[in-house]
Formats: C-alpha cells, structure tokens, sequence
C-alpha cells in the first residue's frame, strides 16, 4: 500500500521536460537601411524648432533585436518574456535652417505570468516598460514621437473553455515624457491611466478563426495639462472604447479589427468620437517568400471646432492612414532578408494640415537560434 | 519496460545482526580502532542504506511504468483514430502522447539516477562487510574458546552475505513492453521464432507510419512557425519606432488588439507543438529501432536471415 502510494506520488509529480526550462520562442538580430521622405506643414506642438520646407529626406540606419521567451514552472504556470531594444540613426537633409541627424533609442521589456486555473479558465499577470530617447529631434514635417518612460501593469481573468470565453481585465499606465529645457511642452503629454476592460471571444478551432468582441472604460489624467477650468484646472479624460476583431490563423495569418472610441474630457478641445480599422494579412508566396500587409484608417471628429492648429501628430490629427508591406525571404538557414515599404498620412481640417511619409527598408533578420 | 537483471534483494538479516551483536558482545572489550568506527557507519546502517537505495528504484521503475504504459496507450490510439479519420480524436491522441513523451524521458533519468545511488549503496555494504570479516578474522586469535564456534558461524555467515553482496547486481535494463512480451520460449520451435519475429516487424511498421504521420505534422507546423515569426518580425519592426501609431486617444495608449492566440495567452505555442512533438518521435524511433534489432536476434535465432 505504501509502496503504491510512494508510486503514484512519484507519477504524478513527475514534471514534464519542458518544466523547470527556459524555452527561447524566437531570438532576433536585425539590421538593415532605408529611404524615407518626409512632407507637410502639419504643426507639432511637442516640437520646439520650426522649419519652413514642406519636404524632407533622410537615409536611416537600424540595428535591433528581440526576444522571446517563456520559463515553465510546471505544465500549467509560466513566465512570458519578450525584450525588444533598437537604435535608429538618420541623416536628414532639405531642411531650410540646417541639416539634422536625429537618432532614436527605444526598448521595451514585457514579462507575464499566466496560470490556469482548473479548466474553468486562466489568469494572466503582466508589466512592462517601453523607454524610447530622441537625440537632435529634427522639426517637421520629419516627425519622430519625442522620448518618454512607459509604465504598464494589468490582470486579466479568461472564462470558460472550448468554444467560448470570456475575459475581464484591469489594467493601469503612466506615461512620463522626457522634457528638455528647450521644449518643456513636453510634460504636458504626461499621463496616468487605468482602466477595465470586458471581452468575449468566439473560437472555431475547424475553421481556425476566433471573433472577439470587447469593451473598454478607461480614465486617465495628464498632471501638467491645463483644461483652461479654473475650477477643475488639470486635464482629465474618459474614454470609452469598443470593437470586434476577427482573426485567421491557418494557411495565412490574418486579422481585421474596428474599434470606436469617444473620448470626453474636462478640457473640451481634445473632446472626440473616432473609428479605426486595422487589418493585418501575413501569406506565404512562391520561392519560400512572405508577404505582410499592415494597415490602419483613423477617422476622428472633435466635438468643438478650434480656429487654430496647436497639434501633437500621431494624437489629435483628424484622421491617419498607416500602411506596411513587407516581403520576407530566407537567405540561410539563420539569415532572411526582408524590404518593407512604409507609407503614413495624418490630416486634419485646420488649415488643410497633413503629414506624409513614405519609406523604403531593406533589413537582414538573423536567428542565431533556431 | 524496465526489467531486473537480477533481484537486488539480499536475504534475511535479522539472524545475522543478532549474532554479530553478540560476538561483539562476547569478544569482551573494545577491539582496537572501535572509536575511530564509530564514526563510520556500521554494517547494519550499511544494510539499511542498501535496502532503502533498492526500494526507492523498485519505486521508481514502478512509475517508469505507468508512464511508459501511457505513452504506449496514446501512440496505440494514435493509430486506432487515424484509422477513423476523426481529426478530433487524432488532435487528443497527439496530446496525450505529447503529454507522455516527456514524462518518460524524466522518468527514465530517474530510474537511472536511483540506478547509480543502489549501485553504490551496494559497493559501500560490500566495503562495510568486507571491513567487517577482516575485525572478526582478527578477533579469531583473542575471542575465549567458548565464543569461538559462535564467532566462526558469524564469519562464515557474513562471507556469504558478501557473495551474495558481491553477486548481486543491481542492474535495470530499459526494454520496450513488447519485447518483454514476446520473448523466445525454450519450447518454441523455428516456425514459432519466425511468427515472432513477424509480429515484432508488423509493429514495427505501424511505428513507421505514425512516424510519417509525425513528420507531416512537424513539416506543416514549421511552416506555419516560419509564418507566425514572419508577422511577429515585420509587425515588431513597424512597432519598434512607434512608426504605427494611430492619431487615436493620447500618446502611448494601449489598444485593444488581440494577438493570434486570444487575449489570454495559448495554451501552447507552435515552439512548444513543435518541441512536444519531436519528444514524441525521438521516443518512437528509439521504440521501432529496438523492435526491428529484436526481430533481427529472432530470425537469426529461427536459423533464417536477419
């Protein structure tokens, strides 16, 4: 009996291989250049030098590299990792005053723990940081978001197994941006947030497709925002976000979401309802090549119209457009090659203010570990 | 299947410790170097040791076992749903042979390591006893006369328990179930040899074909890695620089975008499919090797070719 007892506890807590190991999903070393070209006179508020061109050109140089990684505790409890660092240095010309040669630091550390939970469902811990530094900031229409510290926390509790799930998470943010004596305005970007979020997903594992329907409430204040409220004089946002998003994984991977959001404020000019479509397809081609497709459309509509353009791109242009195509093709065994071709829009009604920007990469991807 | 080569059992010992205690006792005073033993082990602590190294292996080949038996059942089933061309079914079986196949490589180690702790265990008894007949030998000269046919019972009862030490070894040979099964009987004849041999071939060839099967899956699973790391790598590149981000809420606000998997993260990446599977097929490819050798030995055995 003891000698059964002693065998069955040996059985079951015999771990599997994997546990107790560091498995590195994918490791990365990329580098490569590109040609971009920069226009517009869409005016940027986070960016303390002015130029009168309306078009710019830089050759750019990229070097960068992630990981991913999990460490098994058992079959059911693991630790997620993913670090991604990169430098990116430009040499721009076409600027009226001087030529500049920003460059751009960015990294960015993700860890989750997931568990499940019986089989009624699972939970997700994560955190993260992103910091991204800009050396020699160039003006318009050459836009690089400025530098800042991100902080990222949340939980999220999946429901349900099979066919249907649902989840629930909470979530918190505190972005810090680097100010410089020279552009203090930044600081008014800073921001803390939190936030709830709700979804169901829909699985049909014979098709390979999951829907996914979700709704976010999210509140968040930036501390050295004015909202022009002597009573309430510190900027403080509510945003409501909801959307679908419909994802394929088989012989191609695709995804298309929509997401609405309506954003009200304490502070009525960044008060707005805006509509995104994202679509994203990855398909194999001939000769073992891939192709990418990366997309959004924005759309945005401020509830109070202002006469002048005091704008921060990538956050209050009326509308933007985002599209990447990228070809990728093994090289070597280790070694792909891939040229991505990258286009950007943001407009808005004010003074038919737009930003462009086209650009032509060519990178190497190196995996020194299959 | 994990078989004894010989039962690492010694026999009774109880007689024997008694006997040794009182020799020890009728030798009549400390025998020179008696403090300096005492802080080596004694033979009984030895015996202890030896037994409890021996119990904890029978344990562990016991739980190699169950678990070598459950990878059997899942590869068994693997055959029996692709038969049936459930895909469900098949998706489950590679799942439970996914599940087992890493349990018996552990399993295994352990066996090997409980292996190497008896083996020793059983050297130091040998050592302990060995220690133990050169004190009585001594003793022979010194013990009363009367304590003398006692003490030459002990010895002698002690050099066989050191054969019996000597002769035991504790040796477990790694064996496929179906090899303990089907073992040539004294009173098998060469048309029974070769009826073996053909049922070992015949499982052997259903290996083959779950191999097959395997190195599909693997090759369509690579494929879909190389895509899957193809997204992951352009989409990163475009997300890196913040070169995607959308004129949408304030800076650095997250979005609700669900990666491939779900929101909450699979259950299993294609990294870990891919790992889990190829423990599958190294264990199943070490199963037919052993099988085909075996029906080699056996057609040899019956007088034919092997």
């Amino acid at each position: 009996m003891r000698r059964t007892a002693f065998v069955l506890m040996l059985v079951l807590s015999a771990p599997v291989a994997i546990a107790g190991q560091v498995v590195v999903n994918d490791l990365v070393i990329t580098a490569g250049v590109a040609g971009e070209d920069y226009s517009g006179n869409l005016p940027a508020v986070t960016i303390a030098v002015v130029d009168s061109t309306q078009d710019a050109s830089a050759a750019v140089g990229e070097f960068s590299g992630r990981l991913d990684a999990a460490y098994f505790f058992d079959q059911s409890h693991r630790l997620s990792l993913t670090v991604d660092v990169g430098l990116r240095q430009f040499a721009a010309t076409g600027f009226k005053i001087r030529d500049y040669a920003p460059r751009e630091w960015v990294g960015r550390v993700d860890a989750s723990y997931s568990q499940a939970l019986s089989s009624w469902g699972s939970l997700r811990v994560y955190g993260g940081y992103k910091g991204r530094a800009v050396n020699d900031r160039p003006p318009m229409p050459l836009f690089l978001q400025p530098g800042y510290n991100q902080y990222r926390g949340g939980v999220t509790l999946g429901v349900g197994g099979g066919d249907v799930r649902f989840d629930v998470g909470v979530r918190g943010q505190i972005d810090s941006y680097r100010s410089l004596k020279l552009v203090p305005q930044l600081d008014v970007l800073d921001r803390e947030s939190a936030g709830i979020e709700v979804g169901i997903e829909v699985a049909q594992p014979s098709t390979n497709w999951r829907l996914r329907l979700f709704g976010a409430f999210e509140g968040s204040r930036y501390p050295s925002q004015p909202s022009f409220d002597a009573a309430d004089p510190f900027r403080r946002d509510e945003t409501i976000r909801t959307g679908a998003q419909w994802t394929y994984v088989g012989g191609v991977i695709a995804a298309i979401g929509l997401e609405g959001t309506l954003n009200r404020s304490n502070s009525a000019r960044p008060e707005y309802n805006a509509a995104s479509l994202r679509g994203e397809l990855t398909a194999p081609l001939p000769w073992d090549m891939s192709i990418t497709l990366f997309t959004t459309v924005t759309g945005k509509d401020y509830l109070l119209d202002t006469e002048f353009a005091r704008l921060v791109p990538g956050e209050e242009a009326d509308n933007a457009s985002v599209a990447y195509i990228t070809l990728a093709r093994p090289l070597a065994p280790n070694l792909d090659g891939r040229l991505r071709f990258g286009w950007t829009r943001a407009e808005t009604d004010i003074g038919n203010s737009y930003f462009e920007r086209y650009g032509v990469t060519f990178l190497f991807d190196f995996r020194p570990h299959l | 299947m994990i078989l004894p080569i010989v039962r690492p059992w010694l026999a009774p010992t109880s007689r024997r410790l008694m006997l040794a205690a009182l020799v020890a006792v009728g030798l009549g005073g400390v025998p020179p170097g008696a403090l300096r033993a005492q802080s080596l082990p004694t033979v009984a602590q030895l015996r202890l040791e030896y037994q409890e190294a021996a119990s904890t292996l029978e344990a562990a080949v016991a739980a190699f076992e169950v678990v070598e038996s459950r990878f059997n059942q899942a590869i068994d089933e693997l055959t029996v749903a692709k038969e049936s061309g459930d895909e469900g079914r098949l998706d489950r079986a590679y799942a439970s042979a996914q599940a087992a196949a890493p349990a018996i490589r552990v399993a295994e180690a352990r066996v090997r390591e409980k292996n190497e702790e008896a083996e020793e265990a059983r050297a130091r008894l040998g050592e302990g006893l060995e220690a133990e007949l050169d004190r009585l030998y001594s003793a022979e000269d010194t013990v009363p006369i009367e304590g003398l046919a006692d003490l030459r019972i002990t010895i002698v009862d002690m050099e066989n328990e050191l054969d019996e030490v000597r002769g035991s070894f504790v040796g477990f040979a790694v064996q496929p179930a179906i090899l303990v099964q089907l073992r040539i009987d004294p009173t098998d004849g060469p048309n029974d040899i070769l009826n073996k041999a053909d049922l070992l071939e015949r499982r052997a060839a259903r290996h083959t074909a779950n191999l097959s099967e395997i190195d599909g899956r693997l090759e369509e699973l690579r494929k879909r890695q190389r895509l899957q790391r193809a997204r992951n790598t352009a989409l990163a590149g475009v997300r890196r620089f913040d070169d995607s981000r959308v004129p949408v809420g304030p800076p650095g606000q997250g979005s609700s975008q669900t990666p491939p998997g779900g929101v909450v993260e699979p259950a299993e990446t294609i990294e870990e499919q891919i790992r889990g599977l190829e423990q599958v097929r190294e264990r199943l490819v070490e199963l037919r090797d052993e099988i085909i050798e075996r029906a080699g030995q056996f057609r040899v055995r019956a007088g034919g070719k092997g």
